[in-house]
């Protein structure tokens, strides 16, 4: 008998009208329709006979297609035995050691990355330093120097351009440092990879906090962190702790409430409020329209802007994905966006 | 406590019983001509990040670009 497996790292996740199959060891995914969900959804020691025997012929050459597209993509694999079953991935469970796994750490200057990094402690997964300023590669080397001097060893930078940097200043900085994990480059010339994977240098201007919060198919991650913590807490906010310009402590620079200042609060003490911890676990499950969306396990959330600004579970504003006809469009065109864009003041950032 | 672990352990290394393993505590360098210095790991540059591997950017922290 003709037997077929999905191999052991590709996952299922049912949509309204499509589902994704995602391998999430080769970070590569497909749309395909429910019909072929329920047909490949056991994942293991699925037998052809039973499927023709559920099918009239014609449907059966079509699902005969799928399956082949699915062999030649390297999603699923034919076998003439049954198989041991293979592990599951998609029932594991992600746990991180790290109080604090990712710190936003705004700055407006070099002189507020001096003041204030003596209060970060090192037990953070990884900082990643926005710059709403140029910033030039020995302001910014000397920076580096200090996080790792102070046991940080991951740090993703994101900054304005400086018409004094050249593009090997970028990649000798990189070189030099292995704590650096990413770079990017705003206010550049053109877009481009520096380096493929780690410098990234873009056209897009970098002006304001308020650009954040886009979903967008290129920032898709379909890996097995992403997925399994996308299953069980909120794949932006989780573990997340951000300072802003003003040095106010907040779960995301470009959330509203404060929960003190970094001058005079402590992060241990912000992780100790209640309040501050209350989008950590607001799955993909629990939010509106994302619940029914087949991505949803491998993008990203934004609770900063939501359709509904009054509703902590509503669908993040800048998504024009709309799972009921499995079309993008552009989130600002939307006339139903229009008065929850006006009530954030994000005219201009469409 | 902590302090007396720690020369316990960086005099284990000089005597050659340890391998050099605490990336956090003093030890002792000889230089080119023969000088002792003592000293914290990482400010020597020769065994900065000797012992960490660059991270996988593998996850979104902030949505504020687009990629093309």
């Amino acid at each position: 008998m003709n037997y077929f497996s999905l191999f052991s790292s590709c996952v299922l996740t049912q949509g309204f009208r499509n589902s994704c199959l995602v391998d999430l060891e080769r970070a590569t995914y497909c749309s395909i329709p429910n019909e072929l969900y329920q047909i490949i959804k056991l994942k293991f020691n699925i037998a052809l006979d039973d499927i023709e025997q559920g099918f009239d012929k014609e449907d059966f050459q079509v699902i005969k297609e799928y399956l082949s597209f699915l062999e030649d993509k390297k999603f699923i694999y034919f076998h003439l035995e049954k198989q041991e079953l293979a592990h599951d991935i998609s029932k594991d469970q992600f746990s991180n050691c790290h109080k604090i796994e990712d710190l936003i750490f705004d700055l407006k200057s070099p002189e507020s990355f001096y003041k204030n990094i003596s209060k970060i402690s090192a037990d953070i997964e990884k900082i990643q330093l926005r710059y709403f300023c140029p910033v030039s590669i020995t302001e910014l080397e000397d920076m580096i120097e200090i996080l790792r001097l102070n046991g940080h060893t991951n740090v993703e930078v994101i900054l304005k351009h400086h018409s004094d940097n050249s593009e090997n200043g970028y990649i000798d900085l990189f070189h030099k440092y292995k704590l650096i994990s990413r770079v990017c480059v705003m206010d550049f010339f053109e877009d481009k990879f520096i380096l493929p994977n780690y410098i990234i240098a873009l056209k897009q201007p970098l002006v304001s906090h308020k650009q954040c919060g886009v979903i967008s198919e290129k920032l898709f991650y379909p890996n097995l962190r992403t997925y399994l913590s996308s299953k069980s807490c909120n794949s932006c906010l989780s573990k997340k702790v951000s300072i802003d310009v003003e040095g106010e402590i907040k779960n995301c620079p470009s959330m509203q409430e404060s929960f003190g200042n970094i001058r005079d609060t402590s992060l241990e003490g912000v992780l100790r409020q209640q309040e501050f911890l209350k989008f950590w676990n607001i799955t993909k499950d629990e939010i509106e329209v994302c619940r029914d969306c087949e991505f949803r396990y491998i993008c990203t959330d934004c609770r900063a802007y939501r359709e509904d600004p009054f509703n902590d579970y509503s669908k993040p504003l800048k998504c024009g994905y709309n799972p009921y006809t499995n079309k993008w469009e552009n989130w600002s065109e939307s006339p139903l966006k229009h008065k929850a864009i006006h009530y954030y003041g994000l005219q201009d950032f469409g | 406590m902590k302090n007396q672990k720690k020369e316990l352990i960086n005099d284990l290394v000089i005597k050659g019983i340890l391998p050099i393993a605490y990336y956090n505590s003093e030890i002792i360098e000889l230089d080119r001509d023969g000088t002792a210095i003592r000293g914290s790991k990482m400010s020597i540059s020769k065994y900065k990040q000797s012992t960490i591997q660059r991270a996988a950017p593998d996850k979104c922290i902030s949505k504020i670009y687009e990629l093309f």
